[in-house]
């Protein structure tokens, strides 16, 4: 309204307000769905995305970077051994005069795609297992959670050692030794939030209505675990890496000529002494990897579940 | 007249979040005597809970209580009391009980310890004889068996027996104001009727004055002697208990009286409620908080908050129909239904 | 009560039958000859006195049931393949105690700094100190303890002579290992402390007990610290059957005779005794652990007791 208009009429703050629109939400902030909210707080928090972009720059590299040096990542050369970094090698080379930096990348692509898979399987095995225990409960989830405690008994490393002992040494054992007991944590995790979920009056209201065990699993179960399925996923990816990089670590990683930041990592470890930049750049690639990974989940946790952030 | 022994004036409480500066509590002011209960009513959100924490000052980063805010007890201000000078008043002077008691109460410690803590702190009582006298506190909430209830914990008790517990532990020193935020919203209908008859003894026999923080006008009904109507955070009326249901003047509290179920309505009748959300506190309007809501809004309200127009002694509004300049509304046959 | 813990205990037991039965079979599912690298090396006679002596030349079954009476009679693990003569025992004797001190020297550095952090965190939550600890606890998770050692080594063997490369013997062998041990730890520990506290201070019985006029003294350490002590218990005691595992890496880079050291090199040989004898071991100490905890739990949570009786 305009001041003149109020001039004119004299009494026109005391008339009743011929907006008859009530209950106006209009001027509250616009109200948003729940992934919107999330992604508007994800965007507010500068270090998380920071960690995003540090990522994909990293996921670039591991794909075009061995391309962008003109060496091959299995190329030997007998006069290039154990040089430092230089114009010609930018990161120096190994013991067998391989280019370091081509090799950074491509092991890189390795423990990436081994965190990220590994992940991807350790959850979604994590939740079909959580997710039919919880719901099912009874006597399905007592002996689904049995099962679990006694592979949860013997310590993850012991038993991925055991695992890749008994497979064929490649990346795909890998990824199987690496997940096999990595999807125990989440299966505990899926359970229990499934058996909080359905005490709620939502789901025991639609299952009183006579919906399908499938339709609520898939209207409101789903829907419920999706940001903590998020978050996990994030989280793990650097404790698989992590794990990879053990194995290698202790000889039953990836074989030569093949490589990851792992492999990479013991290899420069045991020239320490004499070459110590064989190991700072896998070792700043893999510890940089997993903070940003780290740090992204932590904002994904923060901006998907606005209950946890403190 | 009777002595005013708690004085709120300007009462302001921010909590700063990452969304926003949240303003729960804006300009409330209000007074209490000795021996009386006070409600204060209003919705969740309104700013009552808050307001009742912040006697107090029991608000925590990040919340503040805003510089101006005056809260004087027996004429002390407390406002300006640091942490260490408010533990003296807190549990001895002024004692609050919580909404659940079940998370109100320590699960870790007995609940005699429980209610012995306060005994040691003020009383400096050894530990023997503090437990001993929680015992008959114990006793005086009428929990039965208080000798063998003291020695255990709080989840072996049911929800009545704990709230009971919280009573007595609030109670134990005597002291002159006691704050309960929604004391029976946790409890059954049944159990709630015993709380409530419970505080009106033990405000009887201990001379104790009541802040009664509620959303329930039947609890309102059955214990206050004021009531004070909470609404995005300011208190938008307030008077003597049968001025605000009989003679009720915000269109708030109208509202609020209207949404109680009532035996005698017509069967026909949809259950009353009030339309909308509650204000956004983070960016409050700037006029009336109720504006959005109200069936009687009035240009002005959308720009201005109005001051409080005395009705009577003692009873007074905050709403711009009561201006002379307004047009008269009678709503009064609404009530009667 | 004493039912409750029958029951557990017979789980326990149960689960490390479980585990026995598991480890064993699945050695033995590994393609190739038991004896390993061996094979080449040795003439026909003396490969099939090996067969004999381990009591290879038998079916799996049989085997595995002269290996059970053997581990639950006289708590006997085997003998090395490898090594001939190197009984399990002796192994896991030798090197558990070291494997040990590494652990529980670095978990008293995780688990007093990175408490104290953690609470430090949680009083200064949103400040700039909070930020800082939770980064470098982030940082620390992040890094893998091979890179700590790795980086320890280097400054304080190498460029600065303070601490010994690498070996056993003294209490500064001990010193980097556990410090790389820890740090990995402190982070972890922090960023559990951190939301724990937050969440006990949030607790509805917190603000009670201040309204009663408690001191913040009183608060913290008699109210906080006692509720925010059950599920730091939950994740410490787990956590000292895995110091075992935890070090594997540490005692390979520095060179420890320590559990982890034989268990590498076991694999390594392939030496399939020594591999389920640790395995074994470990796991056993862990369920035992977990046994530990439910103890513990009652003694420190009242509302356990209630529901376990």
């Amino acid at each position: 309204m305009s001041t003149v208009e109020k001039n004119t009429s004299k009494n026109f703050d005391f008339e009743f307000d011929s907006n008859k629109s009530l209950y106006a939400d209009g001027i509250v902030r616009p109200s948003l769905n729940y992934w919107q909210d999330a992604f508007r707080r994800l965007k507010k928090n500068k270090v998380a995305i920071g960690a995003g972009i540090i990522l994909i720059f990293i996921i670039f590299m591991t794909i075009f970077g061995p391309s962008i040096s003109g060496h091959s990542f299995t190329q030997m050369n007998r006069q290039m051994v154990n040089k430092p970094p230089s114009a010609e090698h930018w990161f120096g080379t190994d013991r067998m005069g391989r280019d370091l930096f081509t090799r950074a990348w491509v092991g890189g692509r390795v423990s990436i795609i081994i965190g990220v898979v590994g992940a991807i399987v350790n959850v979604v095995l994590g939740l079909i297992y959580g997710g039919v225990s919880g719901f099912f409960g009874g006597r399905v989830d007592t002996i689904m959670m049995r099962c679990i405690e006694i592979l949860g008994s013997i310590p993850k490393m012991i038993l991925i050692i055991l695992i890749s002992l008994i497979l064929k040494p490649g990346i795909p054992s890998l990824i199987v030794a690496l997940t096999i007991a990595g999807w125990i944590g989440t299966a505990r995790m899926v359970r229990g939030q499934v058996l909080q979920l359905k005490e709620m009056d939502f789901v025991t209201a639609s299952r009183a209505l006579g919906a399908s065990p499938f339709s609520i699993i898939k209207e409101h179960l789903v829907p419920n675990v999706m940001s903590t399925i998020i978050v996990l996923t994030t989280i793990q990816v650097p404790s698989l890496m992590f794990a990879e990089a053990f194995l290698s670590f202790i000889g039953l990683g990836v074989s030569s000529p093949n490589t990851s930041w792992g492999a990479m990592c013991a290899e420069g470890q045991q020239v320490i002494l004499f070459y110590p930049y064989q190991l700072i750049f896998p070792t700043i690639l893999i510890s940089l990897t997993m903070l940003c990974f780290n740090l992204l989940g932590d904002g994904l946790r923060d901006a998907l579940d606005p209950k946890l952030r403190r | 007249m009777m002595e005013k022994i708690l004085e709120v004036k300007d009462l302001n409480v921010s909590f700063n979040t990452y969304a926003g500066e949240v303003q729960a509590v804006r300009g409330v002011s209000f007074d209490l005597k000795q021996k009386e209960c006070l409600a204060i009513v209003g919705e969740s959100g309104s700013g009552k809970s808050v307001t009742a924490k912040a006697i107090i000052k029991l608000i925590h980063d990040p919340g503040v209580i805003k510089k101006g805010s005056s809260i004087k007890y027996l004429g002390e201000e407390l406002a300006n009391k640091n942490f260490d000078q408010m533990r003296k008043i807190r549990g001895s002077e002024i004692s609050m009980i919580f909404q659940d008691a079940l998370t109100s109460l320590n699960p870790t410690k007995k609940v005699g310890h429980q209610v012995a803590q306060s005994l040691i702190i003020h009383q400096k009582m050894g530990k023997r004889e503090a437990f001993d006298k929680a015992v008959e506190m114990l006793r005086f909430v009428k929990i039965p068996n208080p000798e063998r209830r003291a020695n255990q914990y709080p989840h072996e008790f049911s929800g009545g027996m704990r709230q009971r517990a919280m009573i007595a532990m609030a109670l134990v020193n005597k002291p002159n104001i006691l704050i309960a935020d929604e004391p029976t919203t946790a409890l059954d209908v049944t159990i709630q009727a015993q709380i409530i008859d419970l505080l009106k003894d033990m405000q009887e026999e201990l001379n104790t004055a009541i802040v009664m923080i509620t959303h329930d006008l039947g609890v309102v009904a059955g214990s206050a002697d004021r009531i004070a109507v909470m609404y995005g955070g300011m208190i938008v009326e307030q008077g003597p208990k049968k001025e605000i249901f009989y003679r009720p003047k915000h269109p708030y509290t109208w509202a609020l009286l209207n949404s109680v179920p009532r035996l005698n309505t017509k069967s026909k009748e949809t259950l009353y409620s009030i339309k909308g959300t509650p204000p956004d506190l983070i960016q409050p309007p700037l006029g009336c908080p109720f504006a959005p809501r109200c069936e009687f809004r009035l240009n002005i309200c959308n720009e201005k908050m109005p001051t409080a127009y005395p009705i009577i002694e003692g009873h007074d509004a905050k709403c711009w129909l009561l201006d002379e300049r307004a047009p008269k509304v009678k709503v009064f046959e609404r009530l009667e239904v | 009560m004493a039912k409750y813990f029958l029951k557990r205990l017979i789980y326990a037991f149960f689960t490390v039958f479980i585990v026995i039965t598991i480890t064993f079979f699945l050695m033995h599912a590994i393609p190739g000859d038991p004896l390993g690298e061996l094979v080449g090396r040795l003439p026909q006679s003396v490969q099939e006195s090996y067969y004999a002596k381990y009591g290879l030349d038998k079916p799996v079954y049989q085997q595995y049931f002269i290996y059970i009476q053997n581990l639950f009679l006289r708590g006997d693990f085997g003998e090395s393949i490898v090594y001939p003569g190197r009984s399990v025992n002796s192994i896991i004797a030798r090197g558990a105690p070291i494997s040990a001190r590494i652990g529980i020297q670095g978990l008293a550095i995780g688990i007093s700094l990175g408490i104290t952090l953690g609470i430090i965190a949680a009083y200064k939550r949103g400040k700039w100190m909070d930020y800082f600890v939770m980064f470098v606890a982030l940082f620390s998770i992040s890094i893998p303890s091979f890179v700590f050692a790795a980086v320890l080594q280097y400054f304080l063997t190498v460029r600065y002579q303070i601490f010994p490369v690498t070996g056993w013997g003294t209490f500064a062998h001990t010193v980097l290992p556990a410090m790389a041990f820890g740090l990995r730890n402190i982070g972890v520990k922090a960023r559990f402390m951190r939301s724990t506290w937050l969440d006990v201070m949030g607790q509805d019985y917190v603000l009670a007990a201040e309204a009663t006029g408690m001191s913040k003294f009183d608060v913290t350490f008699k109210v906080i610290l006692r509720n925010a002590l059950t599920p730091l218990v939950t994740i410490i005691i787990p956590e000292l059957a895995f110091i075992f595992v935890g070090t594997f890496v540490l005692e390979t880079i520095f060179s420890i005779p320590g559990l982890g050291t034989y268990f590498i090199a076991a694999v390594s040989a392939r030496d399939y005794p020594m591999i389920i004898g640790q395995t074994i071991f470990i796991s056993t100490l862990y369920v035992t652990s977990m046994l530990v905890l439910d103890f513990v739990y009652v003694l420190i949570d009242p509302r356990v007791r209630l529901i376990k009786k």
